[in-house]
């Protein structure tokens, strides 16, 4: 194993039900979950509790664990910023005024719903991915894209960069480690000026681009050994078990009823 | 392997003649001949037109003279049929192993050529079992090939052409940057393919060992083409080509 195997690999061994079972259904379920969540109106606080107690059951049967899944789905928060705004623009019950010197923004409580809301369920989403992303291979993931009939062309082409990611990583942190090398310094900064690291980055990144696309050349050719011919070939995968798809299609019934509910009942 | 109801030799290159875009000649005349299975090592400095030498054989590069024929089949840029069934006759390793395992599997990678074989699933399965039994890779189909070491790479390299079957195996320079362990591994399952094997190297003991026949190239040209014993034993010859005895 390399040091570059740890980047970017969100997939982590276990042998769970969420671990065996076909990334297909885990994607379908994944994607309904979050439609489900998407649907529901702001202020349902009740349905967006039942999505998240879902979730953390979901973290808690593949064993990824709970603390892990919460910490992985903090890379939700940046859409805290894109859904501040709308505490300022719904019409309702004014709750305070902030000044920004040429308006002033009053928010509402309407405002303050809608927009916690928006966080709830984009946070209770990006959890579920986290979870699926934790328990499905990349390469499983992918797959089971092209099983949902995404372009081929465009999954190979995901397929080979995440494949090349590795080695490309490997040769860039070759160079560094052959630039460190050779940039001791005695007695002041070592590492050179600025000036020579930045020309020796630039000569790295140049030469790097270089090496990727002989590279590419020759995974070409080796294509073209064995075969290739332009078209995309791949065998199917084989159908989904009986099971499987039983367990798919429950899942999916709880989401869209606990969906449907908020809207009629809650 | 020698089949007597055909006369025609595993490879027959004649008056082959390749030049690079930007004008460099990289083969200049090369004649070469081999019965099969025949086992040749292809020998000289690089830069000599060993590598350039085996792209020629399934036509993924094409001489701007002379012709390659395999198994009597001609290998021709305009023929794209012909082309795919010499493919599948020569089976192309690339040195680095890296460049030749694409795939997110082993499994995938193996079963890449008889998929473009246009093999019925069940048959794809059986010769990537058979391929990986042969290299001693038996239950890596599911390993991504990032994670081999660099022997486990090389033979799975190799698996993903003898998944093919073919006829003929072109290896560029087979053993470099392999452990001794590593090494001795790739010999012992080269020694045992009853393929007709061309190499490239500069593993002069590999060559001794289990390559009875050496070609050497400078230049562009075929200079030396004898027994291996016959030329490892004029230290003329090799030093004048740069090459080392063992």
């Amino acid at each position: 194993m390399s040091t570059a195997t740890g980047f970017l690999n969100r997939y982590l061994e276990g042998g769970s039900w969420f671990h065996r079972a076909d990334a297909r259904v885990k994607l379908v379920m994944t994607l309904g979950f979050i439609f489900a969540v998407a649907t529901l109106p702001p202020g349902k606080w009740a349905a967006f509790g039942a999505m998240q107690v879902l979730v953390w059951l979901a973290a808690g049967v593949s064993r990824v664990g709970l603390p892990r899944v919460l910490l992985r789905s903090l890379v939700a928060l940046p859409f805290i910023l894109i859904a501040l705004p709308s505490m300022f623009t719904r019409p309702g019950v004014p709750l305070f005024d902030l000044n920004l010197i040429f308006f002033i923004a009053t928010a509402t409580l309407e405002g303050l719903e809608f927009f916690v809301s928006v966080l709830l369920k984009s946070w209770t989403s990006v959890t579920a991915a986290c979870i699926l992303t934790a328990t499905t291979p990349p390469m499983r993931l992918l797959e089971a894209l092209r099983a949902l009939r995404l372009p081929a062309i465009l999954v190979s082409i995901v397929m080979l960069m995440y494949r090349y990611l590795f080695v490309l990583v490997e040769e860039a942190q070759r160079m560094m480690r052959a630039r460190a090398a050779r940039s001791a310094a005695i007695g002041k900064n070592s590492g050179g000026t600025l000036v020579w690291r930045a020309k020796s980055a630039g000569g790295m990144a140049g030469s790097l681009f270089i090496r990727t696309l002989d590279r590419s050349e020759r995974i070409y050719l080796a294509m073209l050994a064995r075969g290739y011919d332009g078209s995309i070939r791949r065998q199917d995968a084989p159908p989904v078990s009986g099971r499987e798809m039983a367990a798919l299609a429950s899942a999916l019934s709880l989401c869209a009823a606990i969906a449907i509910a908020a809207r009629l009942v809650i | 392997m020698a089949n007597p109801t055909t006369s025609a030799a595993a490879i027959d290159v004649r008056e082959l003649e390749f030049a690079y875009p930007d004008g460099h000649p990289a083969l200049r005349g090369v004649n070469i001949r081999i019965g099969a299975g025949e086992k040749v090592a292809i020998l000289g400095p690089n830069g000599a037109g060993k590598s350039t030498l085996l792209l020629h054989l399934n036509g993924l590069m094409h001489g701007s003279g002379g012709e390659v024929r395999i198994l009597g089949k001609p290998v021709r840029e305009d023929d794209k049929r012909g082309l795919q069934e010499v493919r599948a006759l020569v089976g192309v390793v690339f040195q680095d192993p890296d460049d030749q395992l694409f795939s997110p599997s082993v499994y995938e990678d193996v079963a890449f050529g008889p998929i473009y074989m246009g093999l019925p699933r069940e048959e794809v399965a059986r010769r990537v079992e058979d391929a990986l039994a042969q290299v001693g890779l038996d239950g890596y189909a599911d390993r991504m090939p990032f994670h081999l070491s660099g022997g486990e790479k090389k033979r799975a390299a190799i698996a993903t052409v003898l998944s093919m079957r073919p006829q003929v195996l072109a290896l560029d320079e087979p053993s470099a940057g392999l452990d001794p362990r590593a090494r001795r591994g790739l010999i012992r399952l080269l020694d045992n393919l009853d393929q007709t094997i061309i190499i490239t190297t500069h593993d002069m003991h590999m060559v001794k060992e289990i390559f009875p026949r050496s070609i050497i190239m400078d230049g562009g040209r075929v200079v030396a083409d004898a027994p291996t014993q016959e030329i490892l034993a004029d230290e003329d010859l090799l030093d004048k080509h740069g090459l080392e005895l063992p």
